[in-house]
């Protein structure tokens, strides 16, 4: 899956990637919680238990008060890919499993290289396995083995997966959802829940040919992927117009809400390469603005 | 088995894998998709076509069915007919028998049988393959070879035109033998009979022969027809009678009239009420010495409109009978006295409408003995009675009774009294029509024969007997029947009638009475004429005219019989009757065996039903099938 070829593309979006980031952003960021760097910002009393180190002793001379000198605390990105695993990414040809993890190693990677923090999640009802807190190219010997042993299976919930994320990552950062966004009890209202916890949410759709044109026709038994349910119908030409048309208001009213909710929303065709992907989501901008 | 049988055979078995095989086309296919819901919402509201969905299924499977039907169908005709580039040689054999006249159906449309035979021959011939070659025979009372095979369709459509319908009885079985002989050097054979029943010929061949293909021309039609109409004379009694037979050729019963005239005379009408198959028979007396032709003529009255009302077949409505003229023969009788004389005077006194009374003589031994020669060139019998001469002329005809002339090939036995005579042999001429059993003779004179041959016997010996040479005839009855009268006034006269058709055969009628249509009119004995002259009035086309007909070694044979009507052969000094008429039931009888197809059905289907040309158009109606189902199956995933 990470072959040789995969890890030049890689550094070609890395290098890509530097260009069109640079002078637009930066590694790091000010935040807004002060810390131990060593950019100045304030001073407030000193309180027993508090570091001496960072006592103002000048000020005491003067004054004979004890202030605590505050500097602005330098954090870094904090970047989550929440990899959807569920069975209904099996579907497509190549699967969408596999394209979703070659965009989620493909972003981690930037990430990693480019900023400061990364991590890649996997999730269907629950959150899953998790390659935490990778910092540098280095990493890509945990990254790529983790994404490689990944399997998908089981349903998709997202807003309990969703839950249970924000339960173990309280920091907040940008959030990369990788998904087919196929949820029996929607999409929305846990874009909404992430969104509400103040991520930065960029949702990548991602989607097979197939679906959005299904070659089907004839008599047919429809087996859902994931639940195993069925259903025959006749798949006449009407009946797969009425399904693209299905679909695309499906994919269309995700987009809406991403919109209106200031989330980048991308459609990823697993037609189209990863990297071509990705240096589209890097030239608009959405998934660091 | 039938062709039919087989291929629905074939067809069943083949039907299960068919089946089998839609049921799996039709199988619904497992496809997994990522997110099911999606389908789900939109074919909820196309729950309602799923019934008319399932209903075109079927109907996809029953064309594939009907597509099956059609390729077991021509498959089975290809392997029928060995190859379907095999050159078929086919004979047509077309009935014109008197029959064909008929009417095609009871109630009187589409035609003649004929005319629906034309048609249906026009059909094969237009219908059959190119490779085939046809050759068309006439199948009337002597088959004809109309045209040998050909492969020209302009050709073999003029034979068909020159076919003709006769009045004639058909002789299916020559035609088919003539048919055989045509193809017995081909390989691919084929008879077409085209033809009614014909009294069960058809059927029959048709059922011996496997190559011959019966097309049955008609429906089941009643028909009513005069099938014996004959005069008779009777010597021993001095008149004439007319024999009548009709028969009714109908599963119901029929009721009409016969009418029969004399010579443009209506002379009798006889009312018949004929039931399903019955037969009518009738013994008309008339004394017609003079002779001529009579005439029977069925009528089977009018409709509530007027119109007169017509059976199957009219050829067999009328009938005509000769009558001959009498002709009166000179007797001498020569008698050893007056006693012995009387009872015989008597006897031949008695038969005006044979004996030539003015001509006719007695004389005692002596005198005959005096001029033999002349005596016996005189007279057409010389009857000795309990007397014979010494001897008799080298010519001449003689009976004698109770009495042996010498120099004949016999002797007398001796006298035999009360004597039990033995029942005659019947089929000799002198026998018929004799009660040997109620003649009692006195006395007997049996012979001890070293010639002639007898035909009455006793115990004792022959005492019947004719003895004939080239130029003499002579009947010896050794029986003393002077105290019989039985035997003179009854058995007498008949017995004296035979002894005239036998020794004065040249004075019976020289043709038969009746011949059947084609039948050739042949003299029965030499004549001395170089030429006769046939003279004949048709029935049916009213054509009249003479022929002049050689005699060649004393025979003369006359063959321009076709049409039913009168005849007569003329010699230098005499003429004699005859008729042509159609007597054949199995012509008369144009009802069907088994269960007869509609002719115009059959006609109008011929070509298809014989040809293995069907097998194209089967092979055509399984392509458009094919398409039919193919877009009733798809039209489903487009509409």
């Amino acid at each position: 899956m990470f072959d040789a070829d995969f890890l030049r593309r890689l550094e070609y979006l890395d290098v890509v990637a530097r260009k069109i980031l640079q002078g637009r952003i930066r590694a790091e960021r000010m935040s807004t919680k002060r810390g131990t760097s060593v950019e100045f910002e304030d001073y407030r009393n000193y309180a027993p238990g508090d570091d001496l180190r960072y006592l103002d002793w000048n000020v005491f001379g003067r004054l004979e008060e004890l202030f605590l000198k505050l500097y602005r605390e330098e954090e870094n990105l904090h970047m989550t890919v929440l990899l959807d695993c569920s069975r209904s990414m099996a579907f497509g040809q190549p699967d969408k499993f596999l394209y979703a993890r070659q965009i989620a190693a493909a972003i981690a990677y930037i990430g990693m290289s480019n900023l400061d923090d990364a991590n890649v999640r996997a999730f269907t009802r629950d959150m899953g396995p998790a390659a935490e807190r990778l910092r540098g190219k280095g990493k890509v010997k945990v990254l790529f083995p983790f994404l490689t042993n990944l399997t998908n299976g089981g349903e998709t919930d997202m807003r309990r997966a969703f839950r249970r994320y924000v339960a173990l990552e309280r920091r907040r950062g940008v959030v990369v959802l990788v998904s087919d966004l196929y949820d029996r009890d929607g999409v929305i209202p846990a874009l909404r829940y992430l969104k509400s916890r103040r991520h930065e949410v960029f949702v990548i759709h991602v989607m097979d040919k197939d679906e959005v044109d299904p070659p089907l026709r004839g008599d047919l038994r429809l087996v859902d992927s994931e639940t195993g349910a069925f259903k025959d119908l006749t798949v006449t030409d009407a009946l797969r117009a009425r399904y693209k048309e299905a679909f695309e208001g499906h994919a269309r009213a995700v987009e809406t809400w991403c919109r209106s909710a200031e989330t980048g929303y991308v459609r990823a065709l697993t037609q189209v390469p990863f990297d071509t992907l990705v240096l589209k989501i890097l030239k608009r901008g959405g998934l660091v603005a | 088995m039938s062709f039919a049988a087989a291929a629905g055979l074939w067809l069943g078995l083949l039907a299960l894998p068919v089946i089998a095989l839609y049921i799996l086309k039709i199988k619904r296919h497992r496809r997994d998709v990522p997110y099911l819901r999606l389908w789900q919402d939109l074919v909820a509201d196309k729950a309602f076509r799923t019934l008319f969905q399932r209903l075109q299924r079927w109907l996809s499977l029953l064309l594939q069915l009907l597509i099956l039907a059609c390729l077991v169908g021509a498959f089975a005709i290809l392997t029928l007919s060995d190859s379907f580039l095999r050159e078929d040689s086919i004979v047509l054999v077309v009935d014109t028998g008197a029959s064909m006249n008929g009417k095609l159906r009871e109630d009187g449309e589409g035609g003649t049988r004929f005319a629906a035979a034309i048609e249906a021959a026009r059909a094969i011939i237009e219908g059959r393959s190119a490779e085939d070659e046809i050759a068309v025979i006439s199948a009337g009372p002597q088959p004809e070879v109309l045209q040998g095979f050909s492969r020209s369709t302009l050709r073999l459509r003029e034979a068909c035109d020159a076919l003709t319908v006769g009045r004639a009885s058909s002789d299916l079985r020559a035609a088919h033998r003539l048919a055989r002989d045509l193809l017995a050097e081909k390989k691919h054979r084929r008879i077409v009979l085209l033809a009614d029943a014909s009294g069960g010929a058809a059927e029959e061949i048709a059922a011996q022969d496997g190559d011959v293909r019966w097309q049955r021309i008609g429906e089941n039609v009643g028909n009513v027809a005069i099938v014996r109409f004959q005069a008779r004379r009777n010597h021993a009694l001095g008149t004439d009678y007319l024999l009548l037979v009709v028969r009714n050729f109908a599963d119901t019963p029929r009721q009409c009239r016969v009418e029969i005239g004399f010579e443009g005379t209506t002379k009798k009408v006889l009312p018949l009420d004929l039931p399903p198959d019955g037969e009518f028979q009738e013994t008309i007396p008339l004394t017609l010495p003079e002779g001529g032709y009579a005439k029977a003529e069925l009528v089977h009255g009018t409709n509530a409109d007027g119109t007169p009302i017509t059976d199957g077949l009219a050829l067999d409505d009328v009938a005509y009978a000769a009558v001959p003229t009498a002709r009166l023969y000179r007797v001498l009788l020569v008698a050893p006295d007056e006693a012995t004389e009387a009872p015989f005077k008597a006897a031949l006194g008695a038969m005006g409408t044979l004996i030539d009374r003015a001509g006719c003589q007695a004389m005692s031994v002596d005198a005959f003995a005096a001029r033999p020669d002349e005596l016996a060139e005189k007279f057409d019998l010389i009857l000795f009675a309990h007397v014979a001469p010494p001897a008799l002329p080298a010519r001449g005809n003689y009976l004698c009774v109770n009495a042996l002339p010498g120099g004949l090939p016999a002797k007398e036995l001796g006298i035999e009294r009360q004597p039990e005579l033995k029942e005659a042999d019947t089929d000799h001429a002198l026998a018929r029509f004799l009660e040997v059993k109620s003649i009692r003779p006195a006395t007997a004179k049996p012979l001890d024969l070293s010639g002639g041959t007898p035909f009455l016997s006793t115990a004792a010996g022959p005492v019947g007997v004719v003895m004939q040479t080239a130029t003499r005839k002579v009947v010896y009855l050794g029986l003393d029947v002077l105290g019989d009268l039985f035997f003179l006034q009854v058995a007498f006269p008949i017995l004296l009638r035979n002894v005239f058709a036998w020794i004065h055969e040249q004075d019976s009628e020289l043709v038969d009475p009746v011949y059947a249509p084609g039948e050739v009119i042949r003299a029965r004995f030499a004549v001395a004429d170089a030429k006769v002259e046939v003279g004949f009035r048709h029935e049916w086309t009213r054509q009249e005219g003479r022929r002049e007909v050689d005699v060649v070694d004393g025979r003369f044979a006359f063959a321009e019989t076709a049409e039913p009507g009168r005849y007569w052969v003329r010699t230098a000094d005499r003429d004699f009757r005859t008729t042509v008429n159609l007597f054949d039931p199995a012509e008369s009888d144009l009802r069907m065996p088994g269960t007869a197809p509609a002719g115009d059905i059959d006609v109008e289907r011929a070509g298809f039903l014989f040809g293995r040309d069907l097998w194209p158009v089967l092979l055509l109606a399984a392509a458009v099938l094919w398409v039919a189902e193919w877009v009733l199956f798809h039209r489903r995933f487009t509409e």
